[in-house]
């Protein structure tokens, strides 16, 4: 390949993500869309897949060895731990207006500057080689493109330094995107959708190459694996369980911690709920792109057998072995989207605590650097910023050029993330242990770091060779691999990091900022509402001062709006300030904390305020005056609640009063109007009889007068409904209690219906348990419900082939009475409500035989007044099935 | 469902993940090939997606 095709496919790449992050950034709409996008959160995540994933995960393989997999499997199952974890550390930034994790630390621990500078030069010293092995990714795939198979293209490397040409590249578009939105507290969104543009244009790149390895050089994954020698796949060299666990952990680690993971995972989100797709969507991503890593490692070590070619390159010269220049273009453009993607978004993080924890510091108020940016100030942190993008990008070119170069990818990648893990106690402590403290903080990192330095980082400058480092341990004839080295080095310096943290933390104090710290990242939940009020400040301030140091950095416009906005919401009258306060020099400390860091705006705001040391009662008024809010707030909240549970079961009752009202209108109208027939023709049937002359036969007159006498009963038959039925809703009607023979009582309400059932030419039949004891029951009212059910079916049977059957059987507790017919039945969704007292009121369309409608509301009433349970369902194959129970006495059951 | 519950069922999965990743199930699956494919590697991808499943399942749920 030529370098000319190289230098065009990386440019126009890099001219891409220029032009993607430029559009972002320009365009409000695109930043809103992506500011909010959970896809695109999870695919910043991705970030964590750098040029190890592509071009080191092969090499690994290619040794057969699975411990590459533990780099992902860890952040696989942490996770949907991220909801836990990452959400507390998310409503800690946000509360505190932290933007980095040096910050994020130090502001638990006192505030300390101290902390701030130990975390942002340890991660320094940690995070530099990993930059560095970036390069080194980009470096080698460029120069394996252009020395295959052409000897004289070394030349160009020995002309050009590529490295340094892609690492100012770089630079250029760090600088560019992200050291201008100093300004505003929003994301930066260039860098988040270039970033997340670099996650898919990866895992794409791998996942054709893949496939164009496995299913078009090869003949799909089982030939592939059908070449490797059988139990050749380990879990590592030796096959040691405790090893792949500590690298699982490791892993873990790192992914929570690694500045890049923190940048993109916690300062730069900007709801908490984005996390919950990359709880899924970023696992998905970590198996997608390591689904061809072995495929690839075995076809490389089959093709190029004997050959001597490192495994970190298959994925080079694979396509470069097949003369298919465009795979490699391909490829390359994948490897360097992972690096740079990588350089990015670390060389920001580590510039942004370099310079606001060591630079700033030092510098931000001296003579020169403010006659320098006069009436500029808000220059300041750029400048600063810019110096230290130069110095971290620089560094790793060196560490590059004169550490690097040797080793494999991995185990630059891996001594990284020990170095990183040294952080978990201070912080996992520090957010889940109020005791911790700043002394404990140090003393562990320092502990931690020195047992790294001594026994990785110093070998490793001597030798790459790790049976060398083994050697200069004191360690002779050393079966163990790097791996192994990785985590005894993890162990030790985390235990005794963690061991010096605790007990350090346990028998020195805290300062009185610290506790108030303490309480608020472990009580994050309970407090980020009132963050503003629990402020342990005291001392003199004036609000000019304040304000136009604000003004300094923040620019007129933006300072009077976010003073205004925050008086507002604290209710803090801004003309009448004569101390100023403490809500509002926090505040200010916070909103500088944004732009210049915590520790410089810690300096920036002690140069106009005057402190004063606080007693131990001040504190403690000040945590009962938060306290006493707090509980306010939270009872003026339960009262809302309670408030809003009353209304809702007042406006449930109203419904329900109305449906009432409504109904029982209806149901008067249905009673009147059923009354008005009867005396409509009692009236008509009287007026005929009064007028009458002589002639008006005999038989008519007793004919009307019959009638007159039967609508007569009708109505006295309905008035006696509606009043039975009111005496039992009232609680008026008593039961008359005794003990009855249920099978008399059955056979005497069969007779008193004979006549009716051969009028309408009905056959009864019954099944009757004769061992059914006598029941204590009202016998009346009883009678009354099983005339009601029985003329119901007689008057629904089928006309001329009626058929009534009446069933009485028993259970331990209880008499069941079944009462069926072969009428045409009660359909599914009435039968809930044919019991209901309103129900014909309600159901005006139904066809109604004769009767008031009253006597299944009754009868339901009776039975429940005996303690019975009454219902319907529909008969076999038609009919409807009436039945209803009937306790038996106590003795009985 | 309780916003706590949910955490909780975040937790137990991730619990639930570093074990299935680990000794002495692993263990198993090194002795065992799926269509010529190492078993360790199969169960790898398989434990991966059941991860993905679940979170996604759990996301589903609404907090209270």
């Amino acid at each position: 390949m030529t370098i000319g095709l190289i230098a065009i496919v990386l440019i126009a790449y890099l001219a891409m993500l220029f032009f993607v992050a430029y559009r972002i950034d320009n365009s409000t709409r695109l930043r809103l869309r992506l500011i909010n996008s959970p896809t695109i959160y999870a695919l910043s995540l991705a970030v964590y897949c750098t040029a190890w994933t592509f071009f080191g995960s092969v090499g690994a393989a290619s040794k057969y060895d699975l411990e590459f997999l533990t780099i992902y499997i860890g952040p696989i199952i942490i996770a949907p731990f991220l909801w836990v974890i990452y959400r507390k550390f998310i409503r800690i930034a946000k509360a505190q207006g932290i933007s980095s994790m040096a910050d994020f630390i130090a502001n638990r621990y006192d505030k300390s500057i101290t902390v701030n500078r130990l975390v942002t030069v340890l991660l320094f010293v940690g995070i530099v080689p990993y930059i560095a092995l970036q390069i080194t990714g980009i470096e080698r795939a460029i120069e394996t493109l252009l020395t295959w198979n052409n000897a004289q293209s070394t030349t160009y490397i020995n002309h050009f330094d590529i490295a340094l040409i892609v690492t100012i590249g770089l630079g250029a578009f760090i600088v560019m995107f992200t050291t201008h939105r100093f300004q505003n507290k929003e994301q930066n969104t260039g860098l988040i959708g270039a970033v997340a543009v670099e996650s898919i244009v990866k895992l794409l790149v791998f996942l054709i190459f893949g496939i164009y390895v496995t299913y078009f050089i090869f003949n799909g994954q089982s030939d592939l694996y059908s070449s490797i020698p059988e139990n050749a796949l380990t879990i590592n060299k030796n096959n040691d369980y405790g090893q792949w666990f500590g690298m699982i952990l490791l892993s873990m680690m790192a992914f929570l911690f690694l500045p890049r993971q923190f940048e993109m995972g916690i300062v730069e989100i900007s709801q908490e709920r984005q996390l919950k797709r990359a709880i899924w969507v970023f696992p998905l991503y970590l198996v997608l792109i390591n689904l061809f890593v072995i495929p690839i490692a075995i076809a490389g070590n089959q093709l190029f057998e004997g050959k001597g070619i490192d495994g970190d390159t298959y994925m080079l010269a694979i396509p470069l072995l097949f003369n298919n220049t465009w795979m490699a273009a391909l490829v390359l453009l994948g490897g360097f989207s992972a690096a740079s993607g990588m350089i990015i978004v670390s060389t920001h993080a580590l510039s942004k605590m370099v310079s606001n924890s060591i630079l700033m510091p030092v510098f931000i108020n001296r003579a020169f650097i403010l006659n320098r940016f006069k009436e500029r100030n808000h220059k300041i942190p750029v400048f600063f910023r810019r110096i230290s993008i130069f110095v971290v990008l620089i560094s790793a070119y060196f560490y590059y050029r004169f550490v690097v170069a040797d080793f494999s990818l991995i185990s630059i990648g891996l001594i990284s993330f020990v170095a990183v893990a040294q952080f978990a106690p201070a912080i996992i402590g520090g957010v889940y242990w109020k005791l911790g403290n700043k002394k404990g903080a140090i003393a562990g990192i320092s502990v931690g770091f020195a047992i790294w330095l001594i026994l990785l980082i110093i070998p490793s400058l001597f030798s790459s060779d790790f049976q060398q480092i083994y050697q200069y341990l004191g360690v002779k004839n050393s079966q163990y691999d790097e791996g192994a080295l990785i985590t005894t080095v993890l162990f030790w310096s985390l235990t005794l990091n963690a061991l010096t943290y605790i007990l350090i933390s346990i028998f020195t104090r805290q300062s009185i900022l610290e506790r108030n710290q303490a309480m608020i990242y472990v009580d994050i939940f309970k407090y980020s509402e009132q963050i503003d009020s629990t402020v342990v400040w005291k001392g003199k301030a004036f609000f000019p001062d304040v304000r136009s140091l604000l003004v300094r950095f923040l620019g007129e416009n933006r300072t009077q709006a976010e003073l205004s906005s925050f008086a507002k919401r604290q209710e803090i009258d801004l003309e009448n300030q004569q101390e100023l306060d403490p809500r509002i020099i926090n505040f200010s400390e916070r909103l500088l904390s944004g732009i210049v860091g915590a520790s410089s705006a810690k300096i920036l705001v002690s140069s106009v305020v005057k402190e004063e040391k606080l007693s131990m009662q001040d504190v403690v008024n000040i945590l009962e005056e938060s306290q006493k809010l707090i509980t306010l707030n939270k009872q003026l909240q339960q009262k809302t609640d309670e408030l809003k549970r009353v209304t809702d079961a007042l406006k449930i009752a109203n419904e329900k009063m109305k449906e009432t009202d409504l109904l029982k209108d209806e149901f008067l109208y249905t009673v009147t109007h059923e009354m008005r027939t009867p005396l409509t023709s009692i009236k008509a049937l009287s007026e005929l009889l009064e007028d009458e002359d002589d002639d008006m036969p005999e038989e008519v007159k007793k004919e009307f007068l019959q009638t007159i006498l039967k609508e007569t009963n009708r109505m006295t038959r309905l008035i006696s409904q509606v009043l039975d039925l009111e005496n039992f809703e009232s609680g008026k009607h008593q039961l008359v209690i005794e003990r009855v023979d249920i099978k008399q009582l059955i056979a005497d309400c069969l007779k008193s219906l004979d006549g009716v059932f051969q009028q309408e030419q009905i056959v009864v039949s019954t099944e009757i348990d004769e061992s059914i004891p006598d029941l204590e029951i009202d016998y009346d009212r009883i009678v009354q419900v099983f005339l009601n059910i029985l003329s119901n079916a007689a008057k629904y049977c089928e006309k001329g082939n009626g058929k009534v059957s009446v069933v009485a059987r028993q259970t331990t507790s209880d008499v069941i009475i079944e009462i069926s017919d072969n009428g045409p039945g009660v359909k599914e969704d009435m039968q809930e409500i044919i019991f209901e007292k309103f129900f014909q009121a309600k159901n005006q369309t139904m066809r109604k035989p004769k009767g008031s409608g009253l006597g299944l509301a009754i009868s339901k009433k009776i039975i429940q007044l005996h303690e019975g349970k009454i219902g319907v369902h529909s008969g076999t194959p038609k009919g409807s099935v009436f039945t209803f129970s009937l306790p038996k006495p106590k003795n009985f059951i | 469902m309780e916003k706590r519950k949910i955490s909780s069922l975040y937790a137990v999965l991730a619990v639930i993940g570093l074990l299935l990743f680990n000794y002495p199930i692993i263990h198993v699956f090194q002795k065992i090939k799926w269509n010529g494919i190492p078993g360790i590697l199969f169960y790898f991808c398989l434990v991966s997606v059941f991860i993905v499943i679940a979170g996604f399942l759990i996301t589903r749920f609404k907090e209270e």
